[in-house]
């Protein structure tokens, strides 16, 4: 008995190990046969390819028909998705229309299994298809999770504002937890419209749900239309700090100078990440009547807003620079200082400087004018600024701001030296720059 | 006595034989579950291609982070085959761990890198950071020089430079697809607030062409210590991981390639420096915090092939680092020991590291052990020839026929290795792997075991690598 039920086992494990390689095997060999016959179907069909990138019209489209699922099928529906990027895309959406793939796709979100329902919605997206919107919507309500992200997806590529209410109810609720589908997927499809879903975003900008407002302006960040601006200024004031700090992104998005002031104030708001965002926003806009303030705001308490409020001052431009240089120097406060270096490291001043006194030509240039009024190089006002410095001093802050300390001695006292020497014809940079 | 003795011979024949039985079963559900997660996946690739529309705001930025210790060979290559990756947001920073060789200097020299002095904040605390190296022209790269501190404290820096919501450790050595981090993010994408982590598959790079450090042509090598491992990779990564996987108790995803969520890891205090494999301690350690959090996660396999690697191309070397690994997985088991069996911690303490201790640490021992006194058990008589038989259906066939279903999901799957003679060459040492290979694995692994139950000297093993050679087959002789 004993011995029957091992001869058993035996067989059972043979039989099973025979059939995993016989699978493989035959697996290989039909995958072959397969692969090689959507390759002769791929050749028999390339002209049709070459048809659309030239933007010919397709004649002969019965030679194009093919059972769905068939190699022919799968091959004139890879060459009419590589045409879309080509110009014949209105003859390949044309195409996957009239040879039935429409159909085909639009039956399959109705009677496909769980993949073939997802599948589907992607592919009549890829291809916008304007007839499959009232399905994809419809889709929006299923229980299928990927159908549903399908949908939404490609509802964005398609683009058709019937679309939207939906879209933004689907984002509400699933930011109150209500229905399990990917935000990102959903802000994507919503950014993917443009302006056109403007006039829904704002409305929901008073929507008793903060995410909400604070998602809204994120989509609205990213689709940087002036017709927001006096939204998200508003918005600067809203309860929520994350929906105060979303405002602020979005009008450095904008980069308009209109909202200068709004930001400058919202550098003194209690939370630190509005702080952080308006610093960056106000150097995204790049305007130096923001320098003072962000100048002060390098003492803030919270390293990160000191480390915004630098990186957005050397965005302002050279200016930006050589405030941040004259923190450096003249600032007692040692968190500023060192935040001031790291950003004179990070925009390679030491170099630029350099380079300046390595050009005779400039140097000879503001000799003779000496004009260092407004509209002057900053490289220079930097360069004036540094040879008022004494010799220690200046050693000091070029050895710092070089970041090269004690290793480059050199070329530092000779940085050092040129400054000394052309310090006139720095003078009128000079005292500009204090 | 000897009465006594033959009893408690035949009760360890006994437990041999409802060892292989336990695990083959346990094996045999994981293969279940693996075909059925990669059926899934495979469907759901094919509208992956999705991911290429989604507008490039909502991808979140990835910090691609490369702990290199004297890894001059293969730097400026793994690193320039990091500059184009299809995704629309990240940076790549390199950790240079205070290498004695001239890492560093490569990296300068393969990218005209200029030395800056930024300011280093070490939210988790690290070893020495000497300096940071940039080029305007490759503003993606940042390179770290730091003291030497090991794989982990590396991580570290990098994970403290890093400003992006998600990490994804990249060893020095591995070569990856352009798709590879859209793969790695598709599960993040579509499931933000509840995956933590994913991790990809690593597939064997060895006899395949590498040029530019981009895998251009996927070929079997002509090493068979290369042939075994790549079906110990299938095998491993195809049914072990991805089982694991379906019932969220991975508790190891490769460190050679796996995303992290960074704010999670920084919360539970970055990777453990003083650890031998740094990547199981942060996930069984991150199970440990989500669990008593009591926050709804998931810690995701990607099946996909995205992550090509060198395996060790001599026996000493894959020694070396079949031992780290076993000595890595006792400590993480032992660090966390009180997880064992304790239902707060959910399947992972019932089901995932009972699993590891009981099948992947102590079952070598059991495994190797087991050879010997059942075979001199039946050589003396004490245990007959069906006992035999079923020992070794146990022990042998029934490996035959894992490693045969493990390459038919490959086979099902994504076929990497095109030919027909690939197949048949991947069969031929699915067979031969269940005669030697695995023993000596096994043996190593037994080895280990006791070195970390009885040696005080547990050092870091240093795997030496050939590196990829440069437009021609990645295939040097044993």
């Amino acid at each position: 008995m004993t011995y029957l039920l091992i001869q058993l086992i035996i067989w059972a494990v043979s039989v099973l190990i025979l059939t995993a390689l016989v699978a493989v095997v035959a697996r290989r060999i039909f995958m072959g046969r397969k692969y090689a016959i959507l390759d002769r179907e791929k050749e028999r069909h390339s002209g049709l390819l070459i048809a659309l990138s030239s933007g010919a019209k397709i004649e002969s489209e019965k030679a194009l028909t093919a059972r769905p699922g068939s190699p022919s099928w799968s091959a004139v529906e890879e060459f009419l998705f590589k045409g879309l990027d080509t110009p014949g895309r209105e003859e390949a959406i044309r195409l996957f229309d009239e040879l039935g793939y429409t159909r085909h796709y639009l039956e399959r979100i109705r009677k496909g299994n769980r993949w073939d329902q997802a599948l589907a919605a992607e592919k009549l997206g890829r291809i916008r298809c304007q007839r499959a919107v009232p399905h994809l919507i419809e889709a929006l309500s299923s229980a299928n999770k990927d159908l549903k992200l399908m949908a939404i997806n490609s509802l964005g590529s398609i683009g058709d504002e019937a679309a939207i209410p939906h879209l933004i109810s689907i984002l509400k609720r699933s930011l109150k937890d209500e229905e399990e589908v990917s935000t990102r997927v959903l802000k994507s499809a919503l950014i993917s419209f443009g302006p056109a879903v403007l006039r829904d975003l704002l409305s929901e900008l008073d929507n008793d749900d903060w995410r909400v407002r604070a998602t809204v302006l994120e989509i609205l960040c990213e689709i940087n239309d002036m017709a927001a601006l006096s939204e998200f200024t508003r918005k600067l004031r809203d309860d929520e700090q994350e929906v105060r700090a979303k405002a602020a992104k979005g009008l450095g998005r904008l980069g308009s100078p209109d909202a200068i002031p709004a930001l400058l104030h919202s550098l003194d708001d209690q939370d630190w990440v509005v702080r952080l965002h308006s610093a960056r926003a106000l150097g995204l806009i790049g305007d130096e009547k923001a320098l003072r303030a962000l100048k002060e705001t390098l003492c803030d308490r919270n390293w990160q807003v000191r480390a915004a409020a630098s990186e957005a001052m050397a965005g302002i431009g050279a200016s930006g620079c050589l405030e941040l240089l004259r923190v450096y120097i003249e600032e007692s406060d040692q968190y500023a200082r060192e935040q001031a270096l790291d950003e004179l490291l990070r925009a390679d001043i030491y170099s630029r400087v350099a380079g300046l006194l390595e050009r005779e030509d400039i140097l000879k240039d503001h000799g003779k004018t000496a004009d260092m009024g407004k509209g002057a190089d900053p490289v220079v006002q930097i360069a004036g600024m540094l040879s008022t410095l004494g010799p220690d001093k200046l050693r000091e802050a070029l050895s710092s701001i070089s970041g090269k300390g004690a290793g480059d001695e050199d070329a530092i006292l000779k940085v050092c030296k040129s400054l000394k020497e052309n310090q006139s014809r720095f003078s009128g940079a000079g005292s500009q720059g204090n | 006595m000897e009465i006594l003795s033959l009893k408690l011979i035949t009760w360890f024949n006994h437990l041999v034989l409802a060892y292989y039985f336990a695990a083959n079963g346990i094996y045999l559900l994981l293969l279940v579950l693996a075909a059925a997660f990669i059926a899934t996946h495979l469907s759901r690739l094919e509208y992956g291609r999705y991911q290429n529309s989604i507008h490039p705001s909502v991808a979140p930025p990835v910090s691609l982070i490369m702990a290199a210790f004297n890894e001059e060979t293969n730097i400026v290559e793994s690193v320039r085959s990091l500059q184009h990756l299809g995704y629309p947001d990240y940076e790549v920073i390199v950790v240079n761990d205070g290498s004695t060789d001239s890492t560093l200097q490569r990296l300068m020299d393969g990218f005209s890198l200029k030395r800056v002095n930024v300011i280093y904040r070490d939210a988790i605390s690290t070893g020495r950071v000497r300096g940071f190296y940039v080029n305007p022209d490759f503003p993606k790269l940042i390179v770290v020089d730091k003291d030497h501190g090991g794989k982990a404290d590396s991580l570290n820096v990098g994970i403290n430079v890093s400003r992006a919501p998600y990490f994804c450790s990249v060893d020095a050595d591995s070569i990856l697809e352009d798709s590879a981090i859209t793969r790695l993010m598709r599960p993040i994408i579509e499931e933000p607030e509840l995956v933590k982590a994913t991790g990809g598959i690593v597939r064997v790079a060895n006899g395949s062409v590498v040029k530019g450090g981009r895998l251009v042509r996927v070929e079997l090598p002509r090493d068979s210590l290369s042939m075994l491992q790549i079906v110990e990779y299938i095998r491993s990564f195809l049914f072990g991981r991805a089982g694991l996987s379906q019932l969220n108790s991975l508790l190891i995803i490769s460190g050679t390639f796996s995303m992290f969520h960074k704010k999670t890891v920084q919360a539970v205090g970055g990777y453990m420096s003083n650890t031998v494999t740094e990547d199981m301690e942060l996930v069984v350690r991150l199970h440990k915090y989500l669990r008593e959090k009591k926050i709804k996660y998931r810690i995701n396999f990607v099946p996909d092939p995205i992550c090509w690697t060198e395996a060790p191309r001599d026996l000493r070397m894959l020694k070396r680092q079949r031992s780290r690994w076993h000595l890595g997985l006792a400590e993480s088991i032992y660090i966390y020991r009180k997880m064992l069996f304790n239902p707060r911690y959910g399947r992972i303490g019932l089901f995932a590291l009972p699993y590891q201790l009981m099948i992947e640490l102590l079952g070598p021992g059991v495994e190797i052990t087991g050879y010997f006194v059942v075979s001199l058990s039946f050589f003396f008589g004490i245990v007959d020839k069906y006992f035999f038989l079923l020992f070794i259906i146990m022990a042998v066939l029934i490996g035959i026929f894992f490693s045969m279903a493990a390459i038919l999901l490959e086979e099902l799957s994504y076929r990497r290795y095109r030919g027909l003679k690939d197949v048949l060459k991947l069969l031929f040492f699915g067979v031969v792997e269940n005669f030697g290979y695995r023993q000596l694995l096994a043996l190593w692994r037994t080895q280990a075991l006791f070195k970390f139950l009885f040696s005080k000297k547990k050092k870091w093993e240093f795997v030496k690598k050939s590196g990829f050679t440069n437009e021609e087959r990645n295939d040097r002789a044993v």
